[in-house]
């Protein structure tokens, strides 16, 4: 596998971006075009990564496709996290299907509610019914794993607004080449059982994207960890199989990014360039039921 | 018991989420002429299209825009429906809702269509065609918002 990352550019996270959300993410990706010495033509579509819920627009990519750059090109969303879009990326390229797309998500925090925002990820009827906290349903499934109870604890989580870009693109000679995406995977466990791994979904990710890289954890300089937030750093080392010092976390730990965090997690290995192999990973969901991985290496 | 035998239940439950959307300088410029009766529109400085209402990037060309440029205040109709089906909070039915093209713009801008007998029973009304031209008229007290203005045809005289 080798889609190269020919260009990217990140809006820094900030409290609140003073733009419409369309101009930051345009911002976005026709930064990472311009580093990419690509135009608008080069491309062939844009996979993208958002909330509606973060956005506050019903199906957010159709209002947004001025600046996604998929104005009359290929488009799709996942609404999960980016890392996720990045992989139909990867499989667009790899495939054959275009020679050069753009992968951008966002997130416009500053616009919303988070408070009011969070609760609505979970189930309606007996879980939002009972008016907890999201942040219970990845306690409770701690508790499940450690077959003991647990207790959840205050985090100040701080809302941000993002967006970032980066144009995947086939090996070309003579074209940029910032890094190579060597690997993916992905994983969905199970929501809550008894004595299951709460991070089984991290792991079984990163597994198959250092398999799909031909790599083993042994071979890994960092690992970029983005969001989970109430998660330390040592039982993902753990699930990941490396040494908890190549834990990496950037910007900062208590920070949401919405679905923007795998992106933002890859690209800040490029700036300055991560060197040897670099295993970023994502942990979506509530509580981690779902996760995905890449694998990335400078050139 | 094999089987349930009461009616299913619905249980009341709701979504009610604020915002507070950054609309950015060029729709914030937009906006603020709406309460001068004027309507503003963007032009690419590549390939010249004058979009409405504007933005700060030209949609085809991928590229930065630096000029506001006012259009006219007739223009015409793009496309057009005659709404019967009452939805939740829409105005009473029946209503007509149009996109037009304002003289000196590339690009249309939606917005009711008043002024027009909706009621005819053997078809739409005449005023209603692809390409019939309207006139952007504007509330006496414009407060910035979209609802500030609407279209209305041009009798046949103008």
């Amino acid at each position: 596998m080798q889609a190269v990352i020919a260009g990217y550019h990140v809006l820094p996270p900030e409290p609140d971006i003073p733009m419409a959300l369309d101009e930051m993410i345009y911002t976005a990706t026709s930064g990472a075009l311009r580093d990419a010495g690509l135009g608008i033509a080069d491309v062939s579509g844009s996979f993208m990564a958002a909330s509606d819920l973060y956005d506050g627009r019903a199906i957010s990519t159709m209002t947004l496709t001025g600046s996604t750059g998929s104005f009359r090109r290929n488009e799709m969303r996942v609404c999960t996290d980016s890392l996720a879009a990045l992989m139909l990326a990867v499989a667009d390229i790899e495939s054959g299907v275009s020679d050069a797309v753009i992968v951008c998500t966002w997130s416009k925090l500053s616009d919303a509610d988070r408070d009011a925002i969070l609760p609505l990820g979970l189930e309606p009827v007996y879980s939002r019914g009972l008016g907890f906290h999201p942040g219970v349903a990845l306690a409770l499934r701690t508790s499940a794993e450690q077959a003991a109870p647990t207790r959840l604890a205050p985090t100040a989580v701080r809302s941000v607004d993002v967006a970032t870009a980066l144009i995947l693109t086939r090996l070309t000679p003579g074209r940029r080449r910032r890094a190579d995406v060597v690997g993916i995977g992905a994983s969905t466990g199970p929501y809550l059982r008894p004595g299951a791994p709460v991070l089984a979904p991290v792991a079984k990710a990163a597994a198959a994207a250092l398999t799909s890289a031909g790599r083993k954890a042994g071979d890994v300089s960092r690992v970029r960890v983005a969001g989970m937030q109430h998660l330390d750093d040592a039982p993902i080392a753990d699930a990941v199989g490396v040494p908890v010092d190549l834990i990496a976390r950037r910007p900062e730990r208590y920070v949401d990014l919405g679905y923007a965090a795998g992106l933002h997690a890859l690209l800040s290995g490029l700036e300055p360039p991560d060197s040897g192999i670099t295993l970023v990973i994502a942990g979506g969901g509530l509580s981690m039921e779902t996760a995905y991985a890449a694998v990335v290496e400078t050139p | 018991m094999t089987h349930p035998t009461t009616v299913p239940a619905r249980l009341p439950g709701e979504w009610r989420i604020p915002y507070q959307y950054t609309i950015g300088t060029f729709a914030s410029a937009f906006f603020d002429a709406l309460r001068e009766q004027r309507i503003l529109g963007c032009r690419c400085g590549q390939c010249g299209r004058v979009a409405v209402p504007p933005k700060s990037f030209c949609e085809f060309c991928f590229i930065p825009v630096e000029e506001l440029v006012e259009v006219g205040k007739e223009g015409v109709i793009e496309a057009v429906t005659v709404v019967t089906a009452p939805f939740a909070g829409s105005p009473p039915v029946p209503y007509a809702v149009a996109y037009v093209r304002p003289d000196g713009a590339t690009s249309a801008i939606c917005n009711y269509l008043q002024g027009v007998d909706l009621d005819l029973e053997d078809g739409l009304n005449e005023a209603l065609r692809i390409e019939a031209r309207v006139k952007m008229v504007f509330r006496d007290d414009p407060e910035g918002r979209v609802t500030d203005f609407w279209f209305e045809p041009l009798s046949p005289a103008q």
